[in-house]
């Protein structure tokens, strides 16, 4: 994972819960980071450990975690960060949501080291849209649910993600339905 | 606009294009992707490339022109050069063209790819962002480098920062309390120690810390160098040492747990006030062994005062002539070693007298071991030494007494341990040994292993004080293997000071002879217990003794559990013995007490609340006991059970023996040869033959021919073991007889047939019979059938007449007629039609007795048969001026019910009639209710109430008799075969209702029928086909009349003529016949009964003939069977005569427009036939709605909208012949058409649906299918125009 990805778990702890609750995580996580430089890929079991540590610390289960963080990382790290690159993905939630798939591999262009997951989107209706998420990594469904959460948000639309297929093996895929 | 470019300048812009065919292969490929991949152009694409993104799987071309609006990355196979670009596809050429430019990390890889700029077009930002990059990551590499420099000097600075945090942490780890207070004693600082310290006791007074330090601080001096307190804490001791900081103005103040020090110092105290008050001698000496210190008890036994005992060796001034050197020289030992001692020793005072002493010595040792002083404790054992000596006396004396006994003796010293054994050890363990330690040994070896845990456990008892004596059984195992039991009893001699034993002496016996008599006894008693208790018998010992006197010397317990009395209370036997039976059993027992012969009787118990039971006695003489008695053992058993079965075996056997010997009934047994065995009585006299004589008579001579093959035949199954009976016919002496015989298989014990036993009877009386019952029952039928024909004749040959009176009245009653012809005339319609009433009555009662009176099932409108009865019956009502009603009609009545409604009909129109003819005033009322409403049934009254003159009770008893009427005058004053009631009974309790009536003379009647109907819906009412008839509705027609009877071709010609129509008459079927080959005609009204050739054959000739025109049939039997046979004949309907004019001419404009339809179809539309129907109403919907109409208007929204959708895809399915998707779309629609009551659809919509499951008419089918598509569509124009939105 890029720095950026671990620089948002931070902010998003110090920010909600202090300095203080960043640094106990830190710890707990036995990562002897200071500092993450956003477009420096790390290892992706720094991430896992920070948010593990994070629910530990917190004594909240890890997918509120992964949920809140996902939302974080649209409300702060995409709106302060990348305004111009999420305006640019749609004028409303369903648009957005229409042009993820294309928006993501885009991405890959900030981040050439990525391995980016890919998006797919499909039974769109008038308040509705399912979106499959393919990922090489696991256990990161949660985040995603709070990112289609944190787009919600982004766009003013009050929304509710239903996690209606859930991936079971390699080669499998998860489905949301977001509804609005 | 359409972009036309040459290749080189296609190139320029795209240098990295991919063009692929309709066949996937690769057409060309753009002249930098040719650099470095020369071999993809007419590759497979799928060779070439890989889709990383999006997932896709490339099958065909249209996989690929699916994600034209998607960012596509591409991997070269071969160089893994990635691609990111997009498809387009054009549709003119089938071809798919990708636009897009390498996806690089870094310039590195532009090189290794042997890629130059100009390989890229101008427009294609890659290079540039690559160096962007590029600058980014040497802008990276620093930050990182920066990064890493200040974590490095944070972890640093961390490092250190720990290290002061240890230093500073050291005293707060000190285990002791650590305290701060100043001047006033407020805290400072408390180590973590010093905070677990929460209160204090302090010169008896408890203080919470805060205030602990205040008081303290009151009393401290703060220029003191170091105070000393000492307070308790947690249940501890601390001294708390203050030191005064004056610099800082603070005290610092150490604590210290003292408690094991202050508890030491305690004990210590107490300790030498023991050792001083002791009652027995201390002695405290150094580590040489000179005496430092004694106690008073010391001075009093050795007669020394202390202080001349100081620095004296104790052997020097107590030991004397006698004291044990052995004794001295473990003392020495012992103090040499610095091990404690313990002895007992003869010590002198200082006058020269000896005594005993017990001492207990202990060196003092310090820290490192060494010893520094000894202490002794001496105990004055004198006296208690005298005592023992005394007591070896006199038990050296008892041992040499039990020793000449025979027991062998024993002593143990617990001190040392041994066990010293008498002599006569020897014996016991067969073994020739004078050791006695060895034979200390060889006992505790012989002990048998099962009895040792007892030993050891008796040791453990005895050694722990716990007992003083023991007496023991154990076996112990001799050399040779040999096991005896001894009887080991011991006591204790002499115990020390601590109540432990120090001697035991005891004895051993031999005790195994004994042992060996007690098992033998035991086992034998359990076994004898055991037999006892078991045996299904009583055992006893009966004695007869010397002196004359007899009795029980034991009987068995098993008798409470046999006879329900104790041993004891039989002992008295007398008592329950039967007295008639008790002379046989004295009598007995005398010959038995006399000769010593064994005993047997059976008799009588007379047990309390049980009554008498039969039991048997058995004995033998046993033995003479050592009282010289002669004693029998005996038994005695419950043979109740027996008794009785030999009772009845007795009785019945004595039954029948009397019963077979008397009975009326001839019974043989025969041999496998068939030869009698034996037979009875009556037997003898069926075969006329004496009783003598009959033993080996062949049976089979009897036999007539045709019953002696029956019989042959019936023999295999017998030897099979197969019973039966039958009737076979026998010859006695030239008299035939029929017998009925019943013939068992007799098997032998080996189970083996052996012959058979035969029951005869004899039964020609009643075979005589039952030949005359059948002729009579034939005659019967043939009269039975005779009668049908007489009355299917009777009703053909009244109908035809009373058709032409009927019809010919009908159409007179049209014409203008004067005043007395019009009454003329109508007493003519009036009488032929109660003449019609009765000859239906007639033959209704002659269905019903043959029992061939078939009921409909249908669907009815109730609210229709009730209203037909008031619409038929008013005229009569308003005739006699009489109201007749229909006050009560139950709304949950169902609109449809299935049944009977022409017989329904029937009753209520005679109930109703006979209610008007018996009502002179007043009124006739018809009430309707439901009784029972069930999901799928209705029970329902009707009432059909007068006013009229009623009746008496004794009539209404017999009301339902046949040809009945009150007063035999009331025929002539009300006219009616009184066959009425009757036919209404019998035809409701053919449809499993009732029928009751009350009555009150001069009041009124009431009758009742309770009918329950199965519940209909609409589509089970049939067609109504009711059609509208204007008066020129047979105008250009041709119609064939047919029928033998004038009148009656006059009636009909006459009717039809009247509506236009042109009529050919015909008298027979072969004038049909031949008028059809002559001319045209549209319809031919058929009679049946014809001369020369029959309506059913006539049918037959038009038929063959391919002739499709319609056929009616004019029937004039109204017998059940004569329609179906029109049907059948190839006919398409018929009409009975007499005929209703308005029935006639429905029938045949049915079958008008049935044939125009066929003709002209396509010019007329049907539903016009119908169209004075309404084409859907809402009476199914509105109880849903429960009022709410915008619930109705929404149910009506839905159907408008979804319907033609719905009808337009089933058409397609049906187009399609998806027969499947067309009746499940069917299906669906059902429910709306049926809710919607559109009668015209009901049953084609069942129709399509049914087509989905099984093949129907494909005709039918199509014509359903139209017929839905078009009337759907008008209901939805009517329902719109109905209900505007």
């Amino acid at each position: 994972m890029y720095g950026i990805v671990n620089r948002a778990i931070e902010d998003l702890i110090k920010s909600k819960f202090g300095e203080e609750s960043w640094e106990r995580v830190k710890e707990k996580s036995g990562v002897d980071i200071d500092f993450f430089i956003s477009n420096e890929p790390y290892d992706d079991s720094i991430t896992y450990k920070l948010a593990t540590a994070a629910s530990e610390e917190l004594a909240v289960p890890l997918a509120t975690v992964l949920n809140e963080f996902g939302e974080w990382w649209i409300m702060k790290t995409g709106k302060e960060k990348y305004g111009g690159l999420m305006e640019a993905g749609g004028d409303d939630l369903k648009e957005f949501l229409c042009n993820l798939p294309v928006f993501h591999n885009r991405v890959m262009l900030i981040y050439p080291k990525l391995t980016p997951p890919e998006f797919k989107v499909s039974d769109i209706q008038e308040n509705s849209i399912q979106v499959h998420y393919f990922s090489k990594r696991l256990g990161l469904h949660n985040f995603v649910e709070g990112l289609l959460s944190g787009l919600g948000k982004l766009y003013n639309t009050p929304v509710v993600v239903e996690h209606i297929h859930h991936r079971l093996e390699e080669a499998d895929h998860d489905i949301f339905k977001v509804s609005w | 606009m359409l972009f036309e470019f040459e290749d080189s300048q296609f190139n320029r812009i795209f240098p990295f294009y991919v063009l692929i065919g309709e066949d996937l292969k690769i057409i060309s490929i753009g002249k930098t992707l040719t650099k470095v991949h020369p071999d993809f152009t007419g590759k497979y694409f799928a060779e070439a490339f890989q889709v990383k993104r999006p997932q896709i799987v490339v099958t065909d071309i249209k996989s690929l022109s699916d994600v034209i609006d998607q960012l596509v990355v591409l991997e070269c196979i071969g160089s893994k050069i990635s691609l990111r670009g997009q498809f387009e596809f054009n549709e003119r050429s089938a071809q798919v063209l990708f636009i897009g430019s390498p996806w690089f990390g870094s310039m590195g890889q532009v090189v290794e790819n042997n890629l130059k700029i100009k390989d890229f077009a101008f427009h294609d930002p890659l290079i540039d962002l690559l160096h962007v990059l590029k600058t980014q990551e040497i802008s990276n590499d620093e930050l990182k480098q920066l990064v890493n420099s200040f974590n490095r000097q944070k972890e640093e600075l961390k490092k250190a920062n720990k290290e002061i945090q240890d230093i500073a942490l050291f005293p707060t780890q000190n285990p002791d309390p650590l305290i701060r207070v100043d001047r006033s004693g407020n805290i400072l600082r408390l180590n973590p120690s010093a905070e677990k310290l929460n209160e204090f006791t302090f010169n008896h007074i408890t203080y919470n810390r805060a205030d602990f330090w205040k008081q303290l601080s009151a009393s401290l001096d703060p220029n003191s160098e170091r105070e000393v307190y000492e307070a308790e804490s947690g249940g501890k001791v601390y001294s708390f040492v203050v030191k005064s900081i004056p610099d800082f103005g603070y005290y610092n103040i150490y604590g210290r747990d003292i408690t094991k020090q202050k508890q030491d110092e305690e004990r210590l105290i107490i300790l030498s006030s023991i050792a001083a008050k002791n009652t027995h001698g201390v002695v405290i000496a150094n580590n040489q062994g000179v005496v430092e210190w004694v106690n008073e008890s010391f001075e009093k036994m050795s007669g020394y005062a202390a202080h001349e005992l100081i620095n004296l060796k104790p052997g020097k001034f107590l030991q004397g002539k006698d004291t044990d050197p052995e004794t001295i020289r473990y003392i020495s030992q012992q103090v040499r070693a610095g091990e404690p001692f313990r002895c007992e020793i003869l010590n002198y005072n200082k006058i020269g007298t000896p005594y005993w002493v017990r001492i207990l010595g202990q060196a003092l040792k310090d820290e490192q071991g060494n010893v520094f002083k000894y202490f002794a404790i001496q105990e004055d054992v004198t006296e208690k030494k005298k005592t023992e000596e005394q007591l070896r006396q006199i038990e050296t004396k008892f041992r040499v007494a039990l020793e000449k006994i025979g027991d062998n003796v024993w002593e143990h010293d617990f001190k040392t341990g041994k066990t010293y054994f008498s002599k006569k050890i020897n014996e016991f363990l067969g073994v020739d040994s004078q050791n006695a330690q060895l034979n200390d040994k060889l006992w505790w070896l012989s002990i048998h292993k099962e009895d040792l845990p007892l030993l050891i456990e008796n040791d453990r008892r005895c050694r722990s004080g716990e007992i003083d004596s023991h007496s023991l059984e154990y076996r112990v195992v001799s050399a040779d293997g040999t096991i005896r039991w001894v009887l080991d009893r011991g006591v204790v001699t002499e115990k020390d000071e601590n109540g432990y034993p120090v001697r035991l002496i005891g004895t051993h016996t031999d005790i195994t002879r004994i042992k060996e008599t007690e098992m033998e006894l035991a086992t034998s008693l359990k076994q004898f217990k055991s037999l006892s208790e078991n045996i299904p018998g009583v055992i006893y010992e009966y004695e007869f003794r010397k002196d004359g006197t007899e009795g029980f010397r034991y009987i068995s317990s098993a008798i409470e559990r046999i006879f329900g009395i104790s041993s004891e209370e039989f002992f008295n036997f007398q008592k329950y013995i039967h007295e008639d039976d008790l002379p046989r059993i004295f009598e007995k027992n005398q010959k038995s007490k006399e000769t010593l012969e064994p005993f047997y009787i059976e008799a009588r118990l007379m047990i309390p609340g049980k009554g008498e039971v039969w039991h048997s006695v058995s004995s033998s003489f046993s033995y003479y006991s050592q009282e010289g008695a002669a004693v029998f053992i005996g038994f005695m058993l419950d043979i109740n059970d027996r008794k009785k079965f030999e009772e009845t075996l007795k009785a019945n056997e004595e039954k029948f023996r009397n019963i077979l010997a008397n009975m009326n009934i001839g019974l043989i047994e025969v041999d496998k040869e068939r030869k009698i065995t034996y037979a009875n009585k009556r037997f003898a006299e069926m075969i006329n033959m004496p009783e003598d004589q009959i033993y080996g008579v062949d049976t089979l001579l009897y036999l007539a021919p045709q019953s002696r093959d029956l019989v042959d035949a019936k023999f295999p199954e017998r030897q099979k073991g197969k019973s039966e009976g039958y009737e076979i016919q026998v010859n006695i002496n030239g008299k035939k007889e029929w017998w009925f015989v019943s013939v068992a298989p007799k098997i032998d014990i080996s189970g083996n047939f052996s012959g058979s036993t035969v029951i005869c009877l004899d039964v020609s009386d009643r075979k005589d019979l039952e030949q005359q019952l059948i002729v009579a029952r034939e005659k019967a039928e043939q009269l039975g059938k005779t009668k049908e024909i007489f009355l299917a004749n009777m009703s053909h040959e009244i109908r035809t007449p009373m058709n032409a009176i009927i019809g010919m009245g009908n159409q007179l009653a049209k014409t203008e007629l004067k005043g007395d012809q019009q009454m003329f005339l109508k007493t003519i319609q009036s009488a032929a039609d109660n003449l019609l009433i009765i000859i239906n009555d007639i033959l209704d009662f002659s269905k019903i007795e043959a029992g061939r009176l078939e009921l409909e099932y249908i669907g009815f409108e109730p609210r229709e048969v009730v209203g037909q009865i008031l619409r038929v019956m008013t005229y009569k009502a308003e005739e006699k001026g009489i109201l007749l009603t229909n006050s009560l009609y139950d709304k949950r009545l169902a609109s449809v019910l299935k049944g009977d409604p022409y017989r329904i009909n029937q009753v209520l129109l005679n109930l109703v009639s006979n209610s008007i003819k018996f009502t002179e005033k007043g009124s006739v009322d018809i009430l309707c209710e439901v009784i029972e409403d069930k999901p799928d049934s209705q029970k329902l009254r009707i009432t059909v109430e007068d006013t009229g003159v009623g009746m008496d009770e004794s009539f209404v008893n017999k009301i339902f008799e046949k040809f009945t009427q009150e007063y035999k005058s009331g025929s002539r004053r009300y006219g009616g075969t009184g066959l009425g009631m009757s036919i209404s009974k019998d035809l409701i309790e053919l449809m499993g209702g009732t029928i009751e009536v009350i009555s009150q003379k001069g009041i009124g009647t009431k009758v009742f029928l309770t009918l329950e109907l199965e519940k209909g819906v609409q589509s089970d009412l049939q067609d109504k086909n009711h059609v509208e008839i204007q008066n020129d509705f047979l105008k250009g027609k041709r119609i064939i009349v047919a029928d033998d009877n004038d009148n009656n071709r006059l009636v009909a010609s006459f009717i039809l003529q009247n509506y236009g129509a042109e009529i050919l008459e015909a008298g027979d079927g072969k004038k049909v016949v031949d008028l059809l080959m002559e001319a045209d005609a549209d319809l031919i009204l058929m009679d049946i009964q014809m001369p020369v050739m029959n309506g059913i054959d006539a049918t037959g000739w038009i038929r063959k003939s391919g002739n499709t025109i319609p056929i009616i049939a004019l029937t004039a039997n109204a017998i059940k069977g004569e329609n179906e046979k029109c049907i059948a004949a190839g006919m398409n309907d018929y009409i009975s005569k007499p005929f209703k004019e308005e029935d006639f001419l429905n029938t045949i404009a049915i079958w008008m427009n049935k044939s125009k339809n066929k003709v002209i179809e396509s010019v007329t539309e049907p539903s016009k036939l119908v169209s004075t129907q309404k084409l859907y109403d809402l009476e199914k919907i509105i109880p849903f709605s429960r009022g709410n109409e915008s619930f109705l208007k929404k149910m009506i929204k839905v159907f408008c909208d979804q319907t033609p959708a719905e009808v337009d895809e089933m058409v397609a399915a049906f187009n399609a012949q998806q027969f499947e998707k067309m009746g499940a779309i069917a299906h669906k629609i059902k429910p709306n058409i049926d809710n919607f009551n559109i009668l015209l659809l009901a049953e084609d919509i069942r129709l399509v649906e049914k087509a989905r499951k099984e093949k129907v008419d494909f005709q039918q089918l199509e014509t359903a299918i139209e017929n839905i598509k078009r009337v759907t569509s008008e209901v939805i124009e009517s329902m719109k125009a109905d209900y505007p939105e």
